[in-house]
């Protein structure tokens, strides 16, 4: 319940403030003005808290900014802090550290100080006190974070002087919304100089007063002051004009404020562009405005008689704001600047909104305006009888009937509405029922004729509807067949597809003859069948043209050819073979098919049979003799013919030949071994020394064969039946044989035999001669150097068993154990250097210290050639490395190994031949001994019989040739 | 009474916690209390093996390990273990909840591991690994392991033989990382240094390489001189080969053997001849001993 209340004009602000405060009084005064509303908590005659609506908040966080205690980045964490958790935006400040609780009592303080200094500016307004304490709230940024007490004696002191300085002032800056500008060639303030920084020329008072560090009422009092000095001016008409029209589109509302100073300040004299340019203005920022500025310029335009020009705004009014009574009054008024159909339809949406409005007089009023215009129209006239009933207007009745009389039999409806309300009036005008059932009956009538229109209207729509589905339906699949049609002829070539494609269109037109596509159809159909008519003749023509030619060119190649075969023929009878084969191999194979069959099977084609060794027989099929190879048959061109060719010595070979075989045929014959022995005893390992073969198996002896004589010389038990095959080695004539257990022995030409070096302490593994004596090892890891009478030089022990050795060029040792660890040794039976990993299983060690690996590498410290894997044992002559292969045989020499070919896979170590021109006899797995030249080329061929075990070139130049079966043969290197 | 209070402190140690090794890094663990992961083996008494560590550890009486799983694997399991006196002592033993967990657990310590302890942990990690997911693991830790070389070492170790590291060597080309880790390649594959001397029957025996069958002859004949003589001197008519029998008998009957090889033994010639199913020892040409070989074995 309120004690206290009243008027500011009455009473005023700093009486009602020093009355509360010395009464000491606890409650709440609120001062009202227009929309405003400030309340004001007093607790013991202090003021507490004020609460004056939305801009507290803003003033708030203008005074924090305004002291410089928070930045703008602060202000929006501790926002986002409040929104999230609902704490006040004073505690979240706190909260983050930004401020502490004196700065945010002051900035309160400066708050609520702000607040009531506005409010002596009041000039009326109603105050109300009541003893009841309004409650805080999450807005009222003093109780809950912490309490403040302002003294209304000081406000009320500092209020009233700023009340009055502020009437100064506000006589001088009396828009806040207009611009400052510096003036010219006056100079900068020494005081204040960052606040007349802020005015720039284009920033309003306000925007000024926004951006100040100072209070409003401060920074208007410095602002003034330089108004005064004359520093600065209010911008001109044509400045705020430039200005607000360069805000528009940035900052549209800024602009429309800058344009409402304006059109304030030009009052009456202001012209409608001004208003038009406002509206525009505000068309992008509020639309309600905008009506308003063109409501104002439709105002000027009309007291200024330019009535067409008012009508043009009305209409954009009545767009922006449609239905509104005031803009359709003002447009009805504008009636004769208006066309007829448009008045029609103004006075339509009038006559509504006036009712909507209830205004029926003044609806009454422009009906009657308006009888000119619809006076033929029963409906007007029930309109205007309508609104004058409902003003209780006598003259309704008049006006109904006459609704009722012109509508007649034209418009029943209007016509029993008019009677409705006439009856309703109870007015003698009424009709009587007869007349009524009369019009009812019309009516009726009339709504079924209009039904029965409409039923007609949609059947026929409906009905051409269907038929344009099916005709459209019918097109679509026209014209996918044409498209279809289309594309066989485009993908197609040639007669057949114009065929195919011609064949579709037909289709197409058969199928869907009253389509566009079906037409289409029909007429690619006749351009094609027309263009294959063409085509087909000219192809016709064509054919006979082709044929008269191939006749002229075949009779042409005839005579060629048979003048070529009687050439060749004049050759032959001349005894030139090699010219008569020359004219019949250059004739085209081609060119013989024009010869008739008889002269064809004529035609005899000479081939010459050589044989290699040559001086073979060559006898035909029925072993008639021919000839002494070389021989010349002359054979027909279709037809095979057998022939044998013999040599003593060789295998007889068997030809198959024809016309068409090479001029000359050479027959390579096979020989056979010049001579063969057998073995006493089984043979793994062969050695040579000069004329003494030295043979060792697995029977623990070694037999020695004079090869001159093949026979054998003697056999010595050197090891133990079973044992492994003993090693041999053979160096300038004498063979070492190292058995697996017991004394090496010495076996020299002519097969003198001695014990030599020491008798075995672990199973002999490796052997090989050196420039100066014979190395041994064995599975120890021992390695002796003995000297060429068999005493031990040196000993060298391995740290595993020993796999192989090999010298060097310079005479060291090369010792590879079963680790794969490879060593130097000197002459002095010192390690050089360290030893080496190898990479793979060694086969061979070259002289250069390269290994030859199980997998076909070639290996060497630092570099690694790649080459067939080996088949068989390796053999090297010198720096060249031979070994087997599967498919034939493989060469390392320099660096890089080179594959051979061979009928056969190699059975045993290739063996070079003694003629140095790079032939090497290879003895494959199918028992036959080859000579390959140094391309690869076969050059002879020995039938061995059986699989070698091992080659050797004993020094009169003959290959002996160990055989697994136990046979030694004797090949002729040389051929005779 | 002291088993128990052993217990004691260990469970309470336990409860408090360590650092979880393997066990390939006890040898190098320098605390009292050590909780490790690893398969325990064979156990003799009280005491116990543990795979990757040499020494054996007690079990006092009480403690219980798991030992299911498979006779050749049991379950991997956490072991906490204190240091005494007298050695290491199981405290507790529990299974490992989950290979993959212990694998991403050691895994993530590679990093801070000392290089010793590096190699004892890839060692666990590709020991303890399933067997399906060996090759996986080890192709995983290429980028964990570091240095290629231990890499490769590892894999020779745990993946000898197979295509899977020949294959990797031969397409990153680190056949000279291979050799180095004394890794051998022998058709096709790459074999550590074990598996390559046991393809070619060779042994090493005090830091020398001699070949496995002479060194077994010289183990066997060791002592047993009299004994051998004797049974060679045998009279025997017997078809097949008994002791006694001549050295000619056997080839007449079993034709060349397929490896030969002798030893002396105090004058005494010693053959051992190895034929596909049987080996023959022989002493002075006569036939002491005949074993069959079985090819399963």
């Amino acid at each position: 319940m309120s004690s206290l209340r009243g008027h500011l004009e009455h009473f005023g602000l700093q009486e009602l403030l020093q009355t509360l405060s010395h009464g000491a009084r606890t409650g709440t005064l609120q001062i009202e003005r227009n929309d405003e509303k400030v309340s004001i908590v007093f607790e013991t005659g202090h003021i507490t808290l004020v609460r004056s609506g939305s801009s507290s908040q803003i003033r708030f966080r203008s005074i924090l900014l305004r002291g410089g205690i928070v930045s703008e980045t602060d202000l929006l964490q501790a926002r986002k802090d409040q929104e999230e958790t609902g704490m006040l935006l004073g505690r979240a400040l706190i909260e983050r550290g930004i401020i502490d609780d004196v700065q945010l009592s002051q900035a309160l303080r400066l708050k609520v100080e702000e607040e009531l200094f506005d409010l002596f500016l009041w000039e009326n307004g109603t105050f109300e006190f009541f003893p009841e304490l309004i409650q805080s709230t999450a807005e009222d940024e003093i109780h809950q974070v912490t309490r403040i007490q302002v003294d209304p004696m000081s406000v009320i002191i500092e209020g009233l002087r700023q009340a009055d300085e502020w009437k100064v002032i506000r006589d001088r800056i009396k828009d806040l919304h207009w611009i400052l500008v510096p003036v010219d060639g006056t100079p900068p303030p020494a005081e204040s100089h960052s606040l007349y920084m802020l005015v720039d020329g284009h920033r309003s008072t306000d925007e000024v007063l926004a951006l100040a560090s100072t209070t409003r009422f401060d920074t208007c009092s410095v602002l003034y002051r330089f108004i005064e000095e004359g520093k600065l001016r209010e911008a001109t008409h044509g400045e705020m004009l430039k200005e607000a029209r360069a805000r528009v589109h940035d900052r549209p509302a800024s602009s429309l404020c800058l344009y409402e100073s304006l059109i304030d300040r030009a009052g009456t004299s202001m012209g409608h562009t001004l208003l038009e340019e406002a509206a525009e203005c505000a068309a992008h920022h509020d639309p309600s405005a905008q009506a308003d500025f063109i409501r104002q310029a439709v105002e000027i335009l009309r007291n200024n008689g330019d009535g067409p020009g008012a009508w043009i705004r009305l209409q954009r009014l009545l767009v922006l704001a449609p239905g509104s009574l005031e803009d359709l009054l003002e447009s009805w008024s504008l009636r004769e600047y208006i066309p007829t159909r448009r008045v029609l339809t103004l006075l339509d949406e009038l006559t509504r909104a006036l009712r909507r409005a209830g205004e029926y007089r003044q609806l009454s009023s422009i009906l009657r305006d308006a009888e000119p215009l619809r006076g033929t129209d029963p409906s007007y006239w029930l309109q205007l009888g309508e609104a004058l009933q409902r003003c209780k207007d006598p003259e309704a009745e008049t006006y109904l009937a006459r609704a009722i009389q012109i509508s007649d039999k034209k418009n029943p409806e209007v016509a029993l509405r008019a009677e409705r309300l006439l009856r309703d009036m109870k007015s003698d005008l009424s009709l009587g029922d007869e007349d009524v059932e009369v019009l009812r009956q019309r009516r009726a009538n009339m709504d079924s004729h209009r039904k029965l229109r409409r039923g007609i209207v949609f059947g026929a729509a409906g009905l051409l509807f269907v038929l344009s589905l099916l005709q459209v339906s019918s097109e679509w699949r026209a014209k996918g067949l044409l498209s279809a049609a289309r594309s066989i002829e485009a993908s197609g070539f040639g007669i057949s597809s114009m065929k195919s494609a011609a064949i579709a269109f037909e289709r197409v037109a058969r199928e869907h003859p009253w389509t566009f596509a079906g037409s289409d159809g029909a007429r690619s159909s006749d351009r094609l069948r027309v263009a294959i008519q063409q085509q087909q003749q000219s192809e016709q023509l064509a054919q006979s043209a082709d044929l008269q030619m191939q006749r002229t060119k075949r009779i042409e190649k005839l005579m060629q050819v048979r003048s070529s075969i009687r050439e060749a023929q004049e050759f032959r009878k001349n005894g030139d073979v090699i010219a008569a084969r020359k004219i019949l191999d250059a004739i085209d194979p081609e060119a013989l098919d024009v010869l008739p069959e008889i002269e064809f099977k004529s035609i005899k084609v000479p081939v010459v049979i050589e044989s290699r060794p040559s001086g073979a027989r060559v006898l035909n099929s029925m072993r008639k003799f021919i000839g002494i190879t070389p021989a010349i048959v002359d054979l027909p061109l279709g037809d095979e013919m057998k022939f044998f060719v013999e040599r003593p010595g060789c295998r007889t070979k068997t030809i198959q030949l024809s016309g068409s075989s090479p001029a000359t045929v050479e027959v390579a014959l096979v020989r056979g071994p010049l001579r063969t022995y057998t073995l006493p005893g089984p043979v793994q390992q062969a050695a040579l020394a000069g004329d003494t073969l030295v043979l060792a198996g697995r029977d623990g002896q070694v037999r020695i064969v004079d090869v001159n004589q093949l026979s054998s010389i003697g056999e010595h038990v050197i090891g133990i039946e079973g044992h492994p095959t003993p090693i041999l080695i053979e160096k300038n004539g004498i063979v070492l044989a190292v058995p697996y257990s017991g004394r090496p022995v010495l076996i020299r030409e002519g097969g003198k035999v001695r014990p030599f070096g020491p008798a075995a302490r672990a199973p002999w593994s490796a052997a090989c001669s050196l420039d100066r004596g014979w190395v041994l090892a064995d599975v120890d890891g021992r390695v002796i150097h003995l000297d060429s009478r068999g005493k031990t030089r040196w000993e060298y022990n391995c740290n595993a068993p020993v796999a192989l050795l090999g010298s060097s060029a310079e005479g060291d040792l090369f010792v590879i154990d079963r680790a794969r660890f490879q060593y130097r040794i000197g002459t002095d039976g010192k390690q050089v250097g360290s030893a080496v990993r190898l990479p793979g299983e060694a086969l061979q060690i070259l002289p250069d210290g390269r290994a030859l690996l199980h997998d076909g590498r070639m290996w060497k410290p630092g570099s690694m050639s790649l080459g067939p894997v080996p088949s068989t044992t390796p053999r090297h002559q010198g720096p060249r490395c031979l070994y087997g292969t599967e498919s034939g045989w493989a060469v390392f020499a320099g660096s890089t190994t080179q594959e051979h070919p061979s009928p056969s896979a190699a059975a045993c170590a290739p063996l070079e031949s003694s003629s140095g021109d790079g032939s090497t006899w290879v003895a494959g797995i199918d028992g036959i001994l080859r000579l390959h030249d140094s391309n690869g080329v076969i050059t002879s061929e020995v039938e061995l019989g059986a699989i070698a075990i091992d080659l050797q070139l004993s020094e009169q130049g003959r290959i002996l040739v160990t055989l697994s079966d136990g046979r030694l043969c004797d090949v002729e290197e040389l051929q005779r | 009474m002291i088993s128990t209070t052993l217990l004691t402190i260990a469970i309470l140690a336990s409860i408090g916690g360590s650092d979880m090794v393997t066990a390939d890094e006890l040898a190098h663990h320098r605390g009292h209390l050590i909780h490790l992961q690893g398969r325990t083996g064979d156990r003799i008494g009280n005491q116990l093996q543990i795979a990757g560590h040499e020494e054996m550890v007690a079990v006092p009486e009480g403690v219980k390990i798991p030992r299911r799983g498979s006779k050749d694997r049991p379950y991997l399991l956490d072991i906490w273990l204190l240091q005494q006196q007298q050695g290491l002592t199981i405290t507790r033993a529990t299974p490992v909840s989950s290979w993959q967990q212990c694998l991403e657990y050691h895994q993530s310590r590679i990093a801070t591991a000392t290089a010793s302890d590096q190699e004892s942990i890839l060692r666990f990690l590709m020991r303890e690994a399933p067997l399906n997911g060996r090759t996986q693991l080890w192709l995983s830790l290429e980028q964990v392991a570091g240095d290629p070389a231990r890499w490769i070492r590892l894999g020779g170790q745990f993946l000898s033989g197979t295509d899977v590291l020949s294959e990797t060597i031969h397409r990153l080309s680190l056949q000279s990382v291979a050799l180095q880790q004394q890794l051998y390649q022998q058709e096709g594959l790459w074999l550590s240094k074990l598996d390559f001397y046991r393809l070619n029957q060779l042994t090493e025996v005090d830091g020398h390489t001699v070949v496995t069958t002479r060194h077994s002859l010289e183990q066997t004949t060791a002592g047993k001189l009299d004994q051998i003589l004797m049974l060679s001197k045998k009279q025997t008519l017997a078809k097949d080969i008994r002791p006694g029998a001549r050295r000619r008998t056997v080839l007449a009957l079993h034709g060349n053997p397929v490896d030969v090889t002798w030893i002396q033994l105090e004058g005494h010639f010693i053959e051992q001849w190895t034929y596909t199913d049987y080996v023959m020892r022989i002493i002075d040409g006569r036939v002491f001993e005949v074993v069959i070989t079985d090819h399963q074995q």
